[in-house]
């Protein structure tokens, strides 16, 4: 039998498993290790899969960057920078129509500069925002659209575990992945939050207007809640760009710097916000301004950061957490790198580059198709194992049709991300759910109010990746004036 | 001693090797941290960078993937798709679990074996990272054999429990008592919804 089609029914295989719910990681391993003996009937090839690629995946210093940015979101989530964000935002640009869901955004922003994980990002901004945003009478499904519209960004700005994990299955550069989502990510950022006005100037009642305006003062302070994650990030970001860091350095200075943070945290608050948490501790109905007449809406009050810091056992979680993830990271990619071997020893990617490259489609409609397949696959996957079973043949089409990788890879990440806020499995609404249904607040939200209220976003974010598409710069501007 | 005690002590005998060398990841990955912030500032400000922390810096990776292996499977958090699983009924349920266990158990198991073999013959030979100081490569290399090792055992136990129910649903049809024979601890739900 032809090589060629041992690939494909490696493929069908791949997904087969998987849908009988193999873990992903194994369903890639099988695959490449059966297909490999099936096709060469050499037992000794085959195992030679499990015996090196185990170690050679994990081998690598510019993949430890994956544990040290995950705890660096840790420290950054126990610093309480989440909850200060949000803070700053609001009494910046709370004045706004739909305020607090811009807020939301740009808490967001700063939040997935930290942190390089949506899910996390919906979990926690539900928890902050879900409830603010209710006390001012905004709709809860739009609410709930933002912060799990937000939660993108997590993947878009770097430290981004998806970045990460796009160039260790490609061979590229982890570092000029990261700084080529800061454009990307700014565009989302400004696009939600244009649309957010449109929406709530359009219709007031789902994102009722504040009427209160914090002095500068009071601003001023809430924004000295964030220079320090600020700092932090501006450091690392500057530093991998300019080459003083590798990745993995900035992953580490990135996590010692979340450390001091966290650590400092519970002073920060005791000496710079203390009022400011006694006012929101005293938050009766008596603090509204006489004057406010319609007054549903209470004056922001300093956000309490529910008991910030770090403690051992806080500490000790941390690292587990990131020991985990990586774990289950590369439990992933170890089974990638067997799939790929297997994959590339039955010729279906050059095979297919040959195919494309003779049928003389146009460029850009190959590059669409692509995209389609991965908001579609978004629907229903987890990005890390979309990835890792198409990159080994989408790139080398991609190379082989001579278009930027690193733009390619905006697009494809930004794709995803379209996929994971549209039915059936859209996991940031899943999260957002699952943790509004535990409070008061999200009490008997179903998927389908979250869906409505995404629902905006989809378009805008749809109009983010058509921008992305006919504008490469903001994608590759940054990463090709980088150091090395 | 009948068998179901044997049973729960092999468990708990297993859970303590898991948690152990999670708690052993987990402390590597605060070294890798102090090492490379170490690195950095003695490159930038001492001039005196931390020998070899390109290569420590590698092997630890992979203990600290290795090491954690194991503790995913039992926190069950290793990726699946669930899309048609969760839509099943318990016993065909149980079914695919023990489908996706076996294969955890053949492939790591391999691994395993495999890994062993080359990881022997290079403590054998000596095998180093040459540079200012040789650092032998078979501790990181056995760091693979461990958690393959523990990850195939970790499958095996969730593979045992998985049975145990499957013979329970067998017999009282609409009963879903995950890892009631064996004594695993409460709150690890073997499907999670």
């Amino acid at each position: 039998m032809d090589d060629l089609y041992w690939g494909i029914i490696g493929f069908v295989a791949v997904l087969s498993l998987m849908v009988l719910g193999v873990h992903v990681g194994l369903a890639l391993a099988a695959t490449g290790f059966i297909g490999m003996f099936a096709m060469t009937g050499k037992l000794s090839l085959a195992l030679a899969l499990f015996t090196t690629t185990p170690y050679s995946t994990t081998n690598v210093y510019a993949f430890a960057i994956l544990p040290l940015f995950i705890i660096m979101g840790l420290f950054a989530m126990h610093a309480g920078l989440s909850a200060r964000a949000f803070d700053a935002a609001y009494k910046w640009v709370g004045r706004l129509p739909g305020g607090m869901a811009i807020a939301t955004t740009w808490a967001n922003a700063m939040f997935a500069a930290c942190t390089g994980s949506s899910v996390v990002a919906c979990a926690v901004f539900t928890r902050i925002s879900l409830p603010e945003m209710d006390r001012r009478g905004y709709d809860k499904a739009f609410a709930c659209g933002t912060i799990a519209a937000a939660g993108m960004l997590g993947m878009l700005i770097p430290p981004s575990a998806l970045m990460i994990v796009y160039g260790i299955l490609t061979e590229q550069s982890i570092g000029k992945l990261l700084i080529a989502g800061v454009g990307p990510g700014i565009l989302l950022t400004i696009i939600f939050t244009l649309g957010i006005v449109v929406v709530a100037a359009r219709n007031p009642q789902r994102a009722p207007r504040a009427e209160y305006a914090p002095p500068l003062l009071e601003r001023l302070k809430a924004t000295i809640g964030v220079v320090g994650i600020v700092v932090l990030v501006v450091g690392i970001i500057a530093g991998m760009y300019t080459g003083i860091f590798t990745p993995t350095e900035a992953g580490a200075a990135g996590a010692a710097g979340a450390l001091v943070l966290a650590l400092l945290a519970p002073l920060m608050e005791r000496w710079i916000f203390r009022s400011d948490a006694a006012a929101a501790a005293s938050d009766t109905p008596a603090a509204i301004p006489a004057d406010s007449v319609p007054g549903p809406i209470a004056p922001p009050a300093g956000v309490v950061v529910e008991n910030p810091g770090l403690n051992w056992e806080r500490f000790s979680q941390a690292m587990k957490e990131a020991a985990q993830t990586s774990a289950l990271v590369f439990f992933i990619l170890i089974g990638a790198m067997i799939f790929a071997r297997f994959l590339v020893l039955t010729g279906l990617p050059g095979e297919f580059v040959d195919a494309v490259n003779a049928a003389s489609i146009p460029t850009m409609l190959i590059m669409i198709l692509f995209l389609i397949m991965y908001v579609f696959l978004g629907m229903f996957q987890d990005s890390i194992s979309m990835m890792s079973i198409t990159l080994p043949i989408v790139d080398p089409i991609i190379t082989g049709l001579g278009i930027d990788r690193v733009y390619f890879a905006m697009l494809v990440i930004m794709s995803i991300e379209i996929g994971l806020i549209t039915p059936p499995v859209g996991l940031n609404v899943y999260t957002v759910r699952s943790v509004a249904v535990q409070m008061k607040e999200g009490e008997g939200m179903t998927l389908e109010d979250i869906f409505r209220g995404i629902l905006p976003f989809f378009f805008l974010s749809i109009v983010a990746l058509i921008i992305l598409i006919a504008v490469p710069p903001i994608s590759t501007y940054l990463p090709s004036k980088m150091f090395g | 001693m009948d068998l179901q005690t044997v049973g729960r002590y092999l468990g708990r005998a297993l859970g303590w090797a898991v948690n152990t060398s999670a708690f052993g990841a987990a402390s590597i990955v605060v070294i890798l941290m102090a090492m490379v912030v170490a690195d950095i500032f003695g490159r930038k400000v001492l001039n005196k960078p931390v020998p070899m922390s390109y290569e420590v810096g590698a092997f630890m990776l992979v203990f600290i993937v290795f090491l954690g292996l194991a503790y995913s499977q039992r926190q069950k958090a290793h990726i699946r798709v669930e899309i048609l699983t969760l839509r099943m009924p318990p016993k065909i349920r149980a079914a695919m679990d023990l489908v996706a266990y076996t294969l955890g158990i053949a492939i790591y198991g391999l691994i395993f074996y495999e890994t062993f073999k080359w990881s022997y013959h290079s403590y054998e030979i000596g095998e180093y990272v040459a540079g200012l100081v040789n650092i032998p490569k078979w501790p990181s290399q056995f760091a693979v054999v461990f958690g393959s090792l523990l990850i195939s055992l970790q499958f095996l136990s969730d593979w045992v429990i998985r049975v145990a129910d499957f013979v329970v649903l067998l017999r009282e049809p609409g009963q879903a008592t995950a890892g009631s024979l064996v004594g695993e601890p409460a709150g690890e739900p073997a499907t999670p919804d």
